[in-house]
């Protein structure tokens, strides 16, 4: 199989709009978006292609952020990559931003369920290359190449980045092949955020959200 | 809408919002310098503001926003 990174382009987008929601499900069938807003499956994706048209740099869901993995010439892999903190406001601000822009009442209407949600949000680490959006196409699964798309965007920014300090993923608790695999890659569990309420099980696969940093000096 | 006077305002509603006492709105103040501007609080901030000062911002404006800096040009600028 031959192998090769490249940064996305708009050709790309169906296959990274399929990869967010796959992974926002996070190993589950409970997607998010879906248990918050009552959006459909098909309505999420519209959203998702409306933020990702205004490529709002800082945040997860923008296209120049996605890095692509590409297997005998097909879309295999991908991730979304940024700096945090680069654009003055933290990507949850921004996607929040545009996520209430175009949901606009839904969004409002949502207050309750929302407010569960921050009580297990974590501060993402500023400066730190966060990674994101980590999806491998189930034809390609088991092969590694999440993994080693991880370590091409590593690379990439030890490379370019003279800033770089490290690199951060966050994720739900219940993903445990994920965390296997990105503690495969090098990265620590750097600390984890609870939600006590039992609702929070409507909302999402897990209560818990779990940091992990690969460090510039374990890298 | 005189800066000055902008910047008061502001520091009104961010005490209301952020719950965070006297602060000072400098124009290089930033979330990560408030302790409770997290994504929720923010969008609750933008809407204060909006009604406040009788605006609405464009999504590019304010997910292009650095800075309270730049809010208060901003505020400036919509209301003249």
């Amino acid at each position: 199989m031959k192998l090769s990174f490249r940064k996305a382009v708009e050709a790309d987008i169906e296959f990274i709009v399929e990869g967010i929601i796959e992974a926002e499900k996070s190993g589950s069938d409970k997607l998010p978006y879906t248990t918050l807003f009552d959006l459909s499956e098909e309505d999420t994706a519209k959203l998702i292609r409306d933020i990702l048209d205004e490529d709002i740099e800082g945040q997860e869901w923008c296209l120049q952020h996605f890095l692509i993995a590409e297997a005998d010439g097909q879309q295999a892999a991908c991730l979304s990559c940024w700096v945090e903190g680069s654009q003055g406001l933290g990507s949850g601000q921004l996607k929040a931003q545009a996520m209430a822009y175009f949901l606009d009442k839904v969004w409002n209407e949502a207050a309750d369920k929302l407010k569960l949600l921050a009580e297990m949000q974590l501060p993402r680490l500023k400066g730190y290359v966060q990674l994101e959006c980590i999806y491998t196409h189930k034809a390609f699964r088991g092969q590694g190449l999440a993994g080693r798309l991880i370590e091409f965007a590593v690379s990439e920014h030890q490379k370019n980045d003279i800033d770089f300090e490290g690199c951060e993923i966050q994720l739900l608790a219940n993903n445990s092949a994920a965390v296997a695999s990105y503690t495969k890659c090098g990265f620590l569990n750097r600390r984890e955020s609870t939600c006590n309420d039992i609702r929070i099980l409507d909302l999402l696969a897990d209560g818990t959200r779990i940091s992990m940093v690969l460090n510039r000096q374990n890298g | 809408m005189d800066k000055s006077k902008i910047r008061t305002d502001l520091s009104t509603l961010f005490n209301k919002v952020f719950k965070c006492g006297e602060i000072e709105i400098t124009d290089t103040l930033t979330a990560a310098d408030v302790e409770r501007w997290d994504s929720l609080s923010h969008l609750t901030m933008v809407s204060e503001v909006e009604k406040h000062f009788g605006i609405r911002f464009k999504l590019k404006e304010l997910t292009g926003m650095k800075n309270t800096g730049e809010l208060v040009q901003l505020i400036a600028d919509k209301t003249g």
